[in-house]
């Protein structure tokens, strides 16, 4: 009786849908916050905040994606600098934030390639950046020997072997990535392995 | 599978590669210090051209600028050419009121620069041959050449043309330019007249006499100044061609002239 009474009790009922309401208003709002992200809408102080949680959340994964590049860690830390930069820059808007993830990824790529280019046409600077590296790398990890011997390999082997060996990117997301076909990330990745083993059992005498 | 262990100690040497504390603050300051505020020039101007459309239509343009000039390259020559040929029957027009009256020599004075494979028809009563006179129309009056004043060994064909045709053209063979006179009577005769000087098809050149006071031409010899033709004009308009089997001097053709128009009149 008391249920039935409940059933036909209207102000019972308005608040009950109002909570349902709510709720669908809550997850929605949940789904907007982690979904779509949109910096042509933001204004600087909202940039700087992106920027911080960009280096907070992506910072270690960029930097190590330059450093496989560059082989120097203030190279690389320039290069998480401008990927940033470039991203707040650029304004773009992302339908999640694996999209941004990858997006960033791009650009500390080509970013990286750039500095190998000018760091190539001035090969004096990167001798002394070379030596200050070699210097500063800690020498106590027992795995250093593993990111020189990937120093040794070209630039389109070594991309990828990151990517997939130490972001656990598939090779469908490293082509979107890169730029390039599945194939050749493949081929790349298939080739610069059998380059890297090479390398290791030879000058390190490392097996694989 | 073998690579699994590769994956572990790839990623544990990576690990090692970090932003510190410091190099995390000195980049977020940084960021904060830069202007990022995009200029509305910048936005607009920064989607570029991709090489592969700029190729293509940079390329399609410079071809049709090759065709339009080429088109236009000749056009002007079209127009050129059109220029000379007006230029030229105007010339041609002119010379043809020259000799209108009676004087051949004329033709070959003026006509020098004259347009090349052009025909004009002549009409008798127009021109300078009269009807009905000796001689006319397909009249073909052969003699001994010795009979026309002169010893020679040759026969002497008179030819009056009273209708023929006209045409200034270049002999290709030789390249020189030459007037030929096409009778159109019947007799399908034809008359060869160097204009330009040089070697004809017999070789020599043309040369004008005046033979008791009548305009005559001679022409048509293998060797420098004889002739085995002659054109020469009478009295009364007739215009005759003499033929000779063998090559005369200037002086000798005086005396056949003499003696062709004692003989036509």
């Amino acid at each position: 009786m008391n249920t039935l009474a409940r059933t036909f009790d209207l102000p019972y009922i308005f608040l009950k849908m109002m909570a349902m309401f709510s709720s669908v208003s809550d997850v929605s709002r949940e789904e907007s916050s982690s979904g779509k992200i949109d910096y042509s809408t933001f204004d600087r102080e909202q940039m700087n905040e992106r920027a911080e949680y960009l280096l907070n959340n992506y910072g270690n994964a960029i930097l190590r994606l330059a450093f496989s590049y560059v082989h120097n860690k203030e190279d690389a830390e320039e290069i998480v600098q401008d990927s940033i930069l470039q991203i707040l820059r650029a304004r773009p808007s992302f339908e999640n934030g694996k999209h941004e993830l990858s997006y960033l990824m791009t650009i500390t790529s080509n970013i990286s390639k750039n500095r190998i280019k000018y760091n190539t046409r001035h090969q004096t600077v990167e001798l002394n950046e070379e030596i200050a590296t070699k210097d500063t790398t800690d020498k106590s990890d027992d795995h250093s020997f593993i990111l020189e011997a990937c120093e040794k390999l070209p630039v389109k082997y070594k991309e990828v072997i990151h990517l997939f060996y130490c972001e656990d990117y598939s090779t469908a997301e490293i082509s979107k990535i890169l730029g390039m076909k599945e194939t050749t990330v493949r081929s790349n990745l298939s080739r610069g392995r059998d380059k890297l083993k090479t390398i290791l059992k030879e000058e390190y005498g490392y097996g694989i | 599978m073998e690579f699994d262990k590769l994956r572990g100690d790839y990623k544990e040497a990576m690990e090692s590669i970090d932003l510190s504390k410091d190099s995390r603050e000195r980049i977020l300051s940084n960021i904060r210090l830069e202007d990022l505020s995009v200029p509305a020039e910048k936005q607009a101007t920064r989607k570029r051209i991709p090489l592969f459309v700029i190729l293509p239509v940079a390329g399609a343009a410079f071809a049709a600028l090759a065709v339009f000039g080429f088109m236009l390259g000749l056009a002007a020559h079209s127009a050129g050419t059109k220029n000379q040929a007006e230029l030229a029957l105007k010339t041609h027009n002119q010379h043809i009121e020259q000799i209108s009256g009676d004087k051949i020599d004329s033709y070959i004075e003026n006509d020098k620069d004259g347009p090349a494979d052009e025909t004009q028809t002549y009409k008798v009563d127009q021109n300078f041959i009269s009807s009905g006179t000796k001689g006319i129309i397909g009249g073909d009056k052969s003699m001994p050449a010795s009979a026309a004043g002169e010893s020679i060994l040759g026969t002497l064909s008179f030819l009056p043309f009273a209708e023929y045709t006209e045409t200034v053209e270049t002999d290709d063979r030789y390249g020189i330019d030459v007037r030929r006179y096409n009778e159109t009577g019947g007799s399908e005769d034809t008359v060869t007249v160097i204009v330009s000087g040089g070697i004809n098809d017999i070789g020599g050149s043309a040369e004008e006499i005046k033979v008791d006071g009548k305009d005559a031409i001679l022409y048509g010899s293998k060797d420098k100044d004889e002739y085995n033709k002659a054109i020469f004009i009478t009295d009364d308009n007739m215009f005759f061609v003499i033929e000779s089997g063998k090559a005369y001097g200037k002086a000798v053709w005086e005396n056949i002239v003499k003696g062709a128009a004692v003989e036509a009149s």
